[in-house]
């Protein structure tokens, strides 16, 4: 992993045609803007691993693996 | 009403129990409307059944059931689309992945599903908390 210390205002760039530039830093947070072709997707990690559990979360489940996590859950509250 | 559900076949249900969201379930953008049922009601496992598509179905749980000190920070935005003013009125909902071995079975309290009662309008929304996106229901160590 290619790792570069920026400063604000300053950019990076990715290929020909996509340009990263930290736009402001804070305490704990970093805003950055991103200049890139439409066709190039750009996406919070979070939410595309969220959208990744949705898919799994989605499959049927087997009725005796849910009953298991239920009496787990009762037995923790006791 | 009447509808047909993945798990619990055909149901009566009130249109006071249908909830609403704002923006669909993650990569599952198109369905809206949702109902929550449960097998018992001191249940902390439930299930969201679509109601616009009958074989979607997730199963979700109280998320105090498992990780008790669970408080969840939204942005602006998200309270701003719940027409919520601080989000102590929102009820939380994590969403499950249920596998054979309850070890690999897992929760998202990243991405809990936020319900206003009082509109029962809801979003999945991403947390400003640092919380795992898999959190295992049962810890390795107590998992027999």
């Amino acid at each position: 992993m290619l790792v570069i210390k920026r400063k604000v205002s300053e950019s990076i760039l990715i290929g020909d045609d996509i340009e990263i530039i930290i736009s402001e830093i804070s305490q704990d947070k970093v805003k950055i803007a991103i200049s890139a072709p439409q066709d190039i997707k750009i996406t919070r990690k979070e939410l595309a691993e969220t959208c990744k559990f949705n898919k799994s979360a989605s499959e049927k489940i087997n009725q005796t693996s849910l009953n298991d996590v239920k009496s787990k859950l009762k037995a923790i509250k006791k | 009403m009447k509808i047909k559900t993945r798990d619990f076949g055909e149901i009566l249900v009130g249109e006071e129990d249908i909830i609403f969201f704002t923006t669909g379930i993650y990569g599952f953008d198109d369905y809206k409307k949702y109902i929550i049922l449960k097998d018992s009601p001191e249940d902390d496992v439930m299930f969201l059944q679509s109601l616009d598509n009958m074989d979607l179905s997730f199963v979700l749980i109280d998320p105090y059931a498992i990780f008790i000190d669970y408080n969840p920070i939204l942005s602006e935005d998200d309270l701003h689309e719940l027409k919520s003013t601080c989000g102590q009125e929102l009820k939380y909902l994590v969403i499950a992945i249920i596998k054979d071995d309850i070890k690999e079975s897992v929760v998202n309290l990243k991405s809990p599903i936020a319900i206003n009662p009082d509109n029962r309008t809801a979003k999945q929304v991403i947390l400003q908390n640092e919380y795992p996106l898999r959190y295992n229901i049962v810890s390795a160590e107590e998992g027999n």
